[in-house]
């Protein structure tokens, strides 16, 4: 259903600039050479950033924080399979599927590890990355309190996401 | 942000020195560069696309009058933003129904157009910032990618996420608006 949306909602445009008499084929061009430069700006900055996340994946850095933080989680009646996924999610969109994947398959996408787990990650955002990108690519060095910001608002929409989740799982 | 950056990374080498030894840990680091290469490249027709639609919807006046339906809220978190506001809704609307390729270079050109107007370049504005934070706690409708995935790994419901992460991005998007324009104030 919603498959449909986009590309009647793009005939439409077309239908509009076409009645509008935009050079359709220019237009695209141009933004396409604007894209091409757009993704030039944002390489290094994502080089920076997955340079580390790789790193820290690789170095078991994040098993290690995982073990630190696990009797805290249990303080907080926070389910300690959750935890990776929480610490990764404002890292890496990526790698926080992949540790979904991993706890589906482990327990089953049903189970209330499963049904958090899908619910945290599509309730938070990848805050890392955008701040890295969006000001590395724009040449920003200062990003004043953007970033504990954003940090602290995933992380609400994180604990609202187990709050709503845990309330409506049956 | 830089010292959490430096901190992470200092962090990450000295368990890797341990586990995989001085060249495990340069040829990670190198591979950290090379995703980035293979992602670009992934994302590159994406770019492109997304942003000849762009162009496109600027050209033809539908910018405008899209930018119209988030506008209010735009004017409320950046009012300085100018001639930014545009591709700031665009990429707000695109994150809402989950096109996180269309999003990203949306805000990339938001971010462009107000560095053009910073009056201290280099240096982020309390509009850049109210984007990165209602970007972070934005509403999202079409939790997609999720249930794609609930989907490939048998659920029964894949679509039983959308209603709690609905209500929590809801409440985020509200903790967002909120805190961006607190923190403009101080």
């Amino acid at each position: 259903m919603s498959g449909y949306l986009i590309p009647i909602l793009l005939m439409a445009l077309l239908l509009w600039s076409l009645w509008r008499r935009i050079d359709v084929l220019d237009a695209f061009v141009q933004g396409a050479r604007e894209g091409l430069s757009l993704l030039l700006r944002v390489l290094p900055p994502m080089a920076a950033m997955l340079m580390m996340l790789t790193l820290l994946q690789e170095s078991g850095c994040m098993e290690y924080l995982v073990g630190l933080l696990s009797p805290l989680s249990q303080r907080l009646g926070l389910d300690s399979r959750l935890l990776p996924l929480l610490l990764l999610r404002p890292l890496s969109g990526s790698a926080a599927s992949a540790a979904a994947a991993n706890l589906y398959t482990a327990y089953g996408p049903d189970s209330r590890v499963g049904y958090l787990s899908g619910v945290l990650v599509s309730s938070m955002e990848t805050v890392f990355y955008t701040v890295t990108i969006y000001f590395g690519a724009a040449n920003i060095r200062k990003t004043r309190y953007a970033a504990p910001a954003a940090l602290l608002v995933t992380l609400l929409a994180g604990a609202a996401g187990l709050f709503f989740g845990t309330l409506l799982y049956t | 942000m830089n010292v959490l950056y430096a901190g992470l990374l200092l962090l990450g080498m000295s368990l890797s020195l341990i586990r995989l030894g001085g060249e495990g840990t340069l040829s990670t680091l190198l591979l950290g560069g090379q995703s980035a290469v293979d992602l670009c490249l992934k994302m590159a027709g994406g770019y492109l696309f997304w942003m000849g639609v762009l162009e496109l919807t600027r050209r033809s006046g539908a910018a405008r009058a899209l930018g119209r339906l988030l506008s209010p809220l735009v004017r409320l978190c950046c009012p300085t933003a100018g001639d930014a506001a545009e591709p700031i809704s665009l990429s707000l609307s695109a994150n809402m129904l989950g096109l996180s390729g269309a999003a990203t270079p949306f805000a990339l050109d938001a971010m462009a157009r107000l560095e053009r107007n910073n009056p201290h370049p280099g240096t982020a504005t309390h509009d850049m910032c109210a984007l990165l934070i209602l970007n972070a706690g934005c509403l999202k409708l079409l939790p997609t990618a999720q249930i794609a995935m609930r989907q490939a790994c048998g659920s029964l419901s894949p679509g039983a996420i959308l209603v709690p992460s609905l209500l929590a991005t809801g409440v985020s998007c509200l903790c967002a608006i909120a805190l961006a324009w607190a923190l403009r104030r101080s």
